[in-house]
């Protein structure tokens, strides 16, 4: 699963997930704060209980900017 | 898991309500129109300036108060700010000129080199070695003054801010935390304490947005809007707050709604308490540039004293 940080403009891959690992479960692997981000799979919004797989394009896009 | 009033997947999750991206956009704008009539923020007559930076907040604000002004007939345009902060407000800036002219919007933008003779970059160095004054100090002062003093100069009887729940709970936080309670009377959706002619009345219309409900609005909406944070943010005590705060959330999620909804039930009491104290003091213009200020000349003034600009 490739995984792009909108924050840190990186992309990460993660291989070998669970069958039921979701958003939410990302975001616990990565230590990112839920309230602060806005999941994106393949181009599409999701909330953080959806089921993640694979072959998932995730994007975590910051909730915060500016000064 | 599925919107609350349709079968679509939702995009959204609130308390105790979900919304698939219709019905997201339809609860924004709701709340933001709803927002704009209770606290009267702006009404017939009105000329509004929307202060705008290009980033996700001042272009939700900008749309959604163009859409207000454009139903009720009320002149509006927009304003920026060039700091001068280069690799970051350059990059706004350009969104924000396409974004202006795509939705019909008369957009002006005013710099610090051009106001007060040198651009934040080149300011924050000395600010920091000579005066250790932090760059957001600087930068607030001169970007809250010039705002008002061209919002003021163009004709405007209203200066909207794009600032949101979040940026409430946190200001709320950070006066209380420093033990500024006087500065907690001048927040609230109609921002300050004077009716002085000098100031043009400041007003939220996302005052009751969360940033998170902010930036998906825009996302949704296909404003061009990618992750963009100032380089001197990380010498600020905001950063501080808004990190604490979202992990209090997380949490205790509707914590940043109480933070702000007791705040609000405060408020009337502190305005009214801190209005009177202010009577009791004389009220001064500026002898440099004639702004109203408690002292002999004002903060944005003393300000370039201090760091020897040069007034244009």
């Amino acid at each position: 699963m490739n995984v792009y940080v909108e924050k840190e403009n990186k992309n990460i891959n993660i291989n070998g997930i669970d069958k039921n690992f979701t958003g939410k479960h990302l975001l616990e692997k990565l230590k990112i704060n839920p309230s602060s981000v806005i999941l994106v799979k393949n181009d599409e919004v999701i909330l953080e209980d959806e089921i993640l797989e694979n072959a998932d394009k995730i994007k975590i896009l910051s909730v915060v900017s500016g000064g | 898991m599925k919107c609350t009033k349709c079968d679509k997947s939702a995009v959204y999750a609130g308390q105790g309500q979900n919304f698939c991206k219709s019905h997201f956009l339809e609860y924004f704008e709701s709340k933001v129109t709803k927002t704009i009539s209770k606290y009267n923020l702006i009404k017939e007559g009105d000329k509004v300036c929307v202060a705008t930076s290009g980033g996700k907040d001042s272009l939700a604000v900008l749309y959604m108060t163009n859409l207000y002004c454009k139903k009720h007939n009320i002149e509006l345009f927009a304003l920026a700010i060039d700091e001068g902060i280069s690799g970051y407000r350059d990059h706004t800036l350009d969104d924000l000129k396409i974004f202006s002219e795509k939705h019909e919007v008369k957009l002006h933008i005013v710099s610090f080199k051009e106001k007060f003779g040198d651009t934040l970059d080149n300011i924050k160095e000395k600010a920091i070695t000579e005066r250790n004054k932090k760059p957001c100090t600087v930068c607030g002062i001169f970007r809250r003054t010039l705002l008002n003093r061209t919002a003021r100069e163009l004709g405007a009887t209203k200066l909207v801010t794009g600032h949101n729940l979040d940026d409430e709970a946190q200001s709320f936080l950070m006066n209380t935390l420093l033990g500024n309670m006087s500065h907690n009377a001048s927040l609230g959706p109609i921002a300050g304490l004077s009716d002085n002619d000098k100031f043009v009345a400041r007003v939220k219309p996302l005052y009751f947005m969360l940033e998170k409900e902010t930036r998906l609005f825009a996302l949704l909406k296909g404003f061009k809007v990618e992750f963009n944070e100032c380089p001197n943010i990380n010498m600020s005590f905001r950063m501080v707050v808004r990190d604490e705060l979202n992990a209090i959330e997380n949490k205790l999620p509707g914590a940043k709604n109480g933070v702000v909804n007791s705040f609000l039930e405060i408020l009337p009491l502190l305005k009214d308490y801190y209005r009177e104290k202010k009577q009791k003091r004389v009220f001064n213009y500026c002898k440099k540039c004639g702004d109203a200020c408690s002292g002999e000349i004002c903060n944005a003034c003393k300000l370039e004293e201090e760091l020897f600009l040069v007034t244009k």
